[in-house]
């Protein structure tokens, strides 16, 4: 089995997701189908192929490099419901 | 006049020789939303403001002033970002985001003139099959309720299907626009990677993402398609060419064609039914008088591994900027920040968005980022280079949009079993290539759907090839 119960909860830390224990079982056991589904890629040898991780080669089409202001702070700001003084209220960090 | 079965070019022409209103048409498919309720296809509507907008379209329809799509009602998957107008992405996550901006996609469709009635229902984040990982629960395919319209733009699919609207948008990740238009007796097309704007559209895998259209013919998709295409600053992967007239190529003599057939990889499945309906195809390229070649894709096979490989540790990545602190979901009754993180993406992401964040965590995590990662992308690699070495003798490409038809809401627990649902559409967006859904045939009285991918960017000799196919129907 390559995802036991340990893996899950190193990916639930890395992944910063809270895993209900009535989930674990089930979670298990599809992420194990899938990864063996996945697996099928390590019978095949390509060493020496380069990997493509963009399908349309050289297109980076960068603006320029100018501050815009299309959205004010206020406007973003509105997507929460805990904000102050233009900040995001977070808990406390610092004891 | 039945209004709400009009096809897109059929409404231009009608408002535009005064036929009819922008009112009564939106009026009309209000009533036709109204007694369907029960699809759940909806995510929210604004009738009133779309009544509106339908009436100042109607007034300055005398004015000679009017644009292409002016007047003409719309659906928009609930991906694309809506200025002040909630955006959930099928998620539990978003249900309370109200974005400050509008996707390019929004925006270009808004300046043609055109009146989205409402955002339409999908799988939780563009992550699904069958629509049935939605927050708002699982859209009913309208040719068969106990059917699903597939995913993960089913709401977008059923919304033209049901006549809410002539076409709609949708996005394609993996097959998410021409899986359910080929479910519910659609055609779609989900352009060259780079041709749509992506900005505004919420993100799942970056490198495969593309936006496109759901309608009920190739000419309309080819007129919406027209619409949204272009290069866009606020999009670095967007790319910086012309657009062509896409309602023109779409109908001219202009292009030669070679299709590339597939044969003996189509009968590699063993599914007779899958066979018989691709030499059915075959046939109809044979009577059109449309020259094909049989081609190798030897690595097609390894698509659904790769892409469950590459989409999900794209996700993994995108996925984490909902954090419970700047929009989005927020838990309440947490700890400390880091207790604020965990509860909020636990209680606001579904069970199949988990399961992908967490494969993509797995495949790039240390000590397996160059067994999984790096090796899916050697491997797309080759499949994109089967692509270009296909490309070198035919024109484009016919597959099985599907190796099935739409099948019963709730039938498929497997996870594997209801990813392997993308396995002839997946191949496209690891190449970035454009491709068409085209209905053709039947299974157990649902619509079948042919495939067919094109080379990059050329879009107009894809969709000229997909109408003449859909044409000869008639």
């Amino acid at each position: 089995m390559t995802i036991n119960d340990k893996t899950l909860e190193n990916l639930s830390k890395l992944s910063k997701i809270k895993i209900d224990d009535n989930l674990r079982d089930k979670l298990k056991e599809d992420l194990n189908l899938t990864m063996n589904m996945i697996d099928e890629i390590n019978k095949i040898d390509c060493d020496q192929i380069e990997e493509l991780s963009h399908p349309i080669k050289d297109n980076f089409n960068l603006r320029e490099d100018k501050v815009s202001r299309d959205i004010n702070r206020e406007s973003l700001q509105k997507t929460s419901n805990k904000t102050e003084d233009g900040f995001y209220l977070v808990p406390k960090v610092i004891e | 006049m039945v209004l709400e079965t009009l096809t897109l070019q059929e409404q231009i022409d009608g408002l535009r020789e005064k036929k009819f209103s922008s009112v009564e048409l939106v009026e009309n498919y209000i009533s036709v939303i109204e007694n369907n309720e029960d699809l759940n296809v909806f995510v929210s509507t604004d009738f009133e403001k779309a009544i509106a907008k339908a009436k100042k379209s109607d007034e300055s329809n005398n004015s000679q002033n009017n644009m292409t799509l002016s007047g003409i009602p719309m659906v928009h998957k609930d991906i694309f970002c809506t200025q002040g107008i909630k955006t959930s992405c099928g998620s539990k996550m978003l249900d309370n985001f109200y974005p400050p901006y509008s996707a390019t996609v929004v925006e270009k469709l808004e300046q043609a003139g055109s009146i989205c009635l409402g955002k339409a229902n999908m799988d939780e984040f563009a992550m699904g099959s069958s629509n049935e990982t939605s927050f708002y629960g699982a859209v009913k395919n309208p040719l068969n309720i106990k059917k699903t319209p597939g995913g993960s733009s089913g709401g977008s699919a059923a919304a033209v299907a049901a006549n809410f609207s002539s076409f709609s948008t949708g996005t394609d990740t993996g097959g998410s626009i021409r899986q359910p238009a080929s479910f519910c007796g659609l055609a779609g097309i989900k352009p060259t990677y780079g041709r749509v704007s992506r900005y505004g559209m919420i993100a799942f895998a970056s490198s495969l993402d593309q936006g496109g259209i759901l309608a009920k013919n190739i000419k309309d998709a080819a007129i919406a398609l027209q619409f949204i295409s272009g290069y866009d600053s606020k999009d670095a992967t967007s790319i910086k060419v012309e657009v062509p007239n896409f309602s023109k190529d779409c109908e001219s003599s202009k292009f030669e064609h070679v299709v590339g057939l597939v044969t003996n990889l189509i009968n590699s499945f063993g599914d007779e039914d899958l066979s018989v309906n691709y030499s059915k195809a075959i046939e109809r390229l044979e009577k059109l008088k449309i020259k094909t070649k049989e081609i190798e894709l030897p690595n097609l096979e390894l698509s659904l591994p790769v892409y469950y490989v590459i989409a999900p540790a794209e996700c993994s990545a995108n996925l984490s900027r909902y954090d419970g602190i700047r929009f989005g979901y927020r838990a309440e009754n947490v700890d400390n920040l880091e207790d604020l993180y965990f509860k909020s993406r636990g209680e606001g992401f579904g069970n199949e968005t988990k399961k992908r964040i967490l494969i993509g965590t797995y495949c790039l995590s240390s000590g397996f980022y160059d067994a999984y990662y790096k090796k899916a992308q050697k491997i797309r690699n080759l499949i994109s280079s089967d692509f270009v070495y296909a490309f070198k003798d035919v024109t484009s490409i016919m597959l099985p949009t599907t190796s099935g038809e739409a099948f019963d809401l709730g039938s498929i627990t497997d996870p594997v079993e209801m990813y392997k649902q993308d396995i002839f559409t997946i191949p496209a967006n690891l190449g970035g290539l454009p491709a068409t859904s085209v209905p053709f045939g039947e299974k157990n009285k649902m619509p079948l759907g042919i495939q067919f991918i094109g080379n990059i960017l050329e879009e107009s000799s894809l969709l000229n090839i997909s109408n003449k196919f859909q044409l000869d129907e008639k």
